[in-house]
């Protein structure tokens, strides 16, 4: 605990009240936990990792895989990649350029747009199935 | 007519993790029309948790799956198991803080007096 406050790395709301001081023989096994080899749970988790979509950083001599804190969600912004250019530095969640926001909101407000669509198609067809027995 | 809705949940639960996937997701839930399909409807509110999934949820989810989405990739995993596998990792950062690579590993750490000790 004190290790992690320590690192000043944000404690994950869900890591926290469950594993207040995970003792090191209650960690599980990568490989074990997602039921496939230790060699193929470790690559993907380095290819997710690199690619920024596994807020994470990998130990190979330690043999631990750290999960980092989540900044913005899954794959969000740019801390992903300047951690794994730099994994000894701590992994300090950067916070969003205003771009990317920007970009992120437009995206979702496209969306929720197409949702709006598929709605409307929605409500169209289906009283157009029910009397035509489609 | 649930033929596309099914094919949709398919293709969410396919897909990689994204925030936008995460958002079909939250829609595929919140429809209740989902509920039609039982097997790929707790699938769906698994992922959307954010909790594991089983190896018996992901071989029942495969059985529901078109041919095509079945095939064996070059990693010798299908596109379920492949986005199961993404999805447990993800789903695996929101429960632990660190997890060991393999086993042997593990029990370097321990005979040398833990992982947390080498933080």
């Amino acid at each position: 605990m004190s290790k992690r406050a320590a690192e000043n790395e944000p404690a994950h709301p869900f890591t926290h009240p469950l594993l207040p001081s995970p003792l090191p023989s209650s960690l599980p096994q990568l490989g074990q936990l997602l039921g496939v080899s230790p060699a193929l749970a470790e690559a993907t988790a380095a290819r997710m990792a690199a690619a920024g979509r596994l807020n994470a950083r990998l130990d190979q001599v330690a043999g631990l895989l750290t999960f980092t804190a989540v900044a913005g969600g899954i794959g969000g912004g740019v801390s992903a990649a300047s951690a794994a250019a730099d994994p000894g530095s701590a992994a300090a969640p950067h916070p969003p350029p205003g771009e990317a926001e920007a970009a992120f909101e437009a995206l979702a407000r496209w969306d929720a747009a197409i949702a709006g669509v598929c709605r409307e198609v929605e409500a169209a067809v289906e009283p157009l199935t029910a009397s035509g027995g489609g | 007519m649930g033929a596309a809705l099914q094919a949709s949940a398919a293709a969410a639960l396919l897909a990689p993790p994204s925030p936008q996937r995460s958002r079909v997701l939250a829609a595929l839930v919140a429809d209740e029309r989902t509920l039609a399909f039982p097997t790929l409807r707790e699938a769906l509110a698994t992922v959307n948790l954010d909790r594991l999934l089983s190896p018996g949820a992901v071989a029942a989810l495969e059985a529901t799956l078109a041919p095509h989405q079945r095939a064996v990739g070059g990693d010798g995993l299908t596109a379920a198991g492949r986005a199961a596998l993404e999805h447990n990792l993800v789903a695996a950062g929101k429960i632990y803080a660190n997890i060991y690579l393999d086993r042997v590993r593990e029990r370097n750490d321990r005979r040398r007096g833990g992982a947390w000790e080498k933080q």
